[in-house]
């Protein structure tokens, strides 16, 4: 239905359709509303706990997304008053938790953005994988001398290991042996202590 | 409380070392998941202290850092390559194609069947995994032979693995079992878990289970199907979710206890915990695709058996007149991939199983009339979500954990 207004100019009179005031549907027994502020809340988490409240309510949003929205909650099952001081616990809670997922989701966006970036990069082979090696020349390739050049390079290197384990056991009071990182570490501790 | 869970007057989160995560109370316990599925367990303690911030050198700090959940302890490279590696960056096409040999008393024709297969061969994937599902086998045995014997050939051809399963519901022929067994193919039997454990098709190693039993029968029937010789067992609920979710847990025990002797794997839990979504059962495109017998090419199994006005929706095209590189280009598939992705979904993309869940969107469409959904109040979601608390709460336990993993190896 229309409201009319009634123009009169000095001839003749025009009438012209006027839509109603569109107004959102008040509070009722069978609802609970409360105000909530955006720049407090968050506009996300506010909407995030609506979402979720879904299977449980029927949720309207009304007001200024930047200042103040109006969140009215109607129970799909049982509008009784502690069904619906059960409900706005419910929407509290987990509007509380809302707040952290998106303050954690929103602070580590960079690093998301630049994980998905390699990840990208890494499924089209335009950077190669960490695990990812020299190419070495297939076994058949390799003839017998260099195999055996290879199986001694291989038992050099691990009497060199066995050499250095050895003289790891001496005692080194002063840290000699230790290596830069090691070293700052141990400065740290140091520090703290 | 609230699906995802809540915490109890959580504190202002540390933002300069919590690291990109979701989480979830799943009993004393909080479950932290990064992006691409690695995670911890911490108690309710723990994770608060973790959300106020840790001092370094403690050891929980380190068992985060490890998993990945320290901003400021971060090893970027290997987060990528998690998340190339489980992402559907890594998708390599269905992982499962299957024919339907007959409906409605028409069966497939030989001409259609060669092409099922051709274009089976065209996926991308190395591997190529073919399910027959005959409406009745004995006049449709022709079929079975030829598709047999013609994958075989394709797979020696164009050098691809062939695996081949006929889906059943009783007992073979000799003569049938025998050339099946010649030709290395699996029986996936399908069985109705209701009465007293009975094994209705000896020799199948693959078993489609619709539970509508309690918890306590679920031990004698995992005895029988795994002293019969099944290895893989898919469990999908006919009567309540909550008494089919009381026999999963005690299934999923019962395997867990007999791994080692005679292992048993669950499919969906498989499919879950490899955090690979094209592994899960059942999900359209990308864990399978499905051939009815007029040649059409559906989504999926539940795509396919649809009324026709959602079946037409998920109708991805006639075989013959695509090829799979085809499949992409049309509107159904890219719709179906969107609302696959629970990276897109408001309550998904809070999920601390986000990285190893999916409701496949033939689902949605079937249960709540659109293919994207309302997570909140759907009730595969639910399921979904209750049968990865069960599983996560075994992964707690130490002695289910190693078990589980072995499922993966």
């Amino acid at each position: 239905m229309l409201n009319w207004l009634l123009i009169k100019e000095r001839k003749f009179s025009i009438r012209i359709p006027v839509p109603k005031k569109i107004t959102t549907p008040k509070p009722s027994a069978a609802s609970i509303s409360f105000d909530l502020s955006v720049p407090a809340n968050g506009l996300e988490p506010i909407l995030g706990a609506a979402y979720l409240m879904m299977d449980r309510a029927f949720v309207s949003l009304d007001g200024d997304r930047a200042k103040k929205i109006a969140v009215t909650l109607t129970p799909k099952a049982g509008a009784t008053a502690a069904r619906l001081k059960e409900l706005s616990a419910a929407f509290t809670a987990e509007l509380a938790t809302q707040k952290v997922r998106w303050a954690i989701a929103k602070n580590n966006q960079p690093i998301r953005e630049y994980i998905s970036e390699q990840a990208v990069l890494l499924a089209n082979g335009r950077i190669p994988p960490a695990s990812a090696a020299a190419p070495e020349p297939a076994s058949e390739q390799l003839n017998d001398e260099q195999r055996a050049e290879i199986e001694k390079l291989i038992a050099e290197v691990e009497d060199e290991i066995k050499s250095m384990n050895a003289s790891k056991s001496v005692p080194d009071p002063k840290n000699i042996k230790a290596s830069w990182e090691e070293k700052q570490e141990a400065k740290l501790k140091g520090g703290k202590s | 409380m609230s699906r995802l869970t809540e915490i109890d007057k959580p504190p202002k989160p540390a933002l300069k070392s919590v690291g990109p995560h979701q989480f979830r109370r799943i009993g004393k316990f909080v479950l932290a998941c990064d992006d691409s599925g690695r995670f911890a367990f911490l108690s309710q303690a723990e994770y608060l202290g973790y959300l106020k911030g840790l001092k370094r050198g403690t050891a929980l700090r380190d068992k985060l850092a490890i998993a990945g959940l320290m901003s400021d302890s971060f090893d970027f490279d290997e987060a990528a390559r998690f998340a190339a590696e489980k992402s559907l960056l890594s998708w390599p096409g269905p992982s499962t194609h299957l024919l339907k040999l007959g409906a409605a008393g028409r069966a497939m024709s030989l001409a259609t069947a060669k092409r099922a297969v051709d274009f089976a061969f065209s996926a991308p994937a190395r591997d190529v995994g073919l399910e027959l599902i005959p409406e009745r086998l004995e006049s449709e045995w022709g079929l079975v032979w030829f598709i047999v014997q013609y994958a075989r050939r394709q797979g020696e051809w164009r050098k691809k693995a062939v695996s081949l399963t006929v889906r059943v519901e009783a007992a073979l022929p000799a003569r049938m079992k025998e050339f099946l067994d010649g030709h290395r193919v699996d029986l996936r039997a399908v069985v109705e878990i209701a009465g007293p454990p009975s094994v209705a098709v000896p020799g199948a190693r693959r078993v489609l289970a619709r539970v509508n039993a309690p918890a306590e029968a679920a031990s004698g029937w995992i005895d029988a199907l795994s002293e019969a010789g099944v290895e893989s067992i898919l469990l999908e609920p006919s009567g309540s979710a909550k008494d089919f979710l009381a026999f999963y847990a005690a299934a999923l025990d019962r395997m867990l206890q007999l791994q080692g002797r005679r292992d048993m794997r669950e499919e969906r839990g498989l499919g879950f915990l490899s955090g690979r979504r094209w592994l899960l059962p059942g999900h359209d495109v990308l864990s399978e695709l499905c051939y009815a017998p007029d040649g059409s090419i559906y989504s999926g199994e539940l795509a396919a058996s649809l009324d026709e006005e959602a079946r037409d929706l998920l109708k991805l095209g006639e075989l013959g007149s695509r090829r799979f590189d085809d499949l992409a280009k049309g509107p159904a598939v890219r719709a179906v991939l969107a609302a696959s992705l629970s990276e897109n979904q408001p309550m998904c993309s809070q999920c601390v199983y986000r990285p190893f869940c999916a409701v496949a969107p033939s689902e949605n469409l079937r249960s709540q009339g659109t293919l994207w959904g309302r997570h909140p109040s759907s009730e595969r979601c639910a399921l979904h979500m209750a049968l990865l608390d069960i599983l996560f709460s075994r992964l707690a336990r130490t002695e289910s954990a190693e078990a589980l993993r072995q499922w993966l190896s």
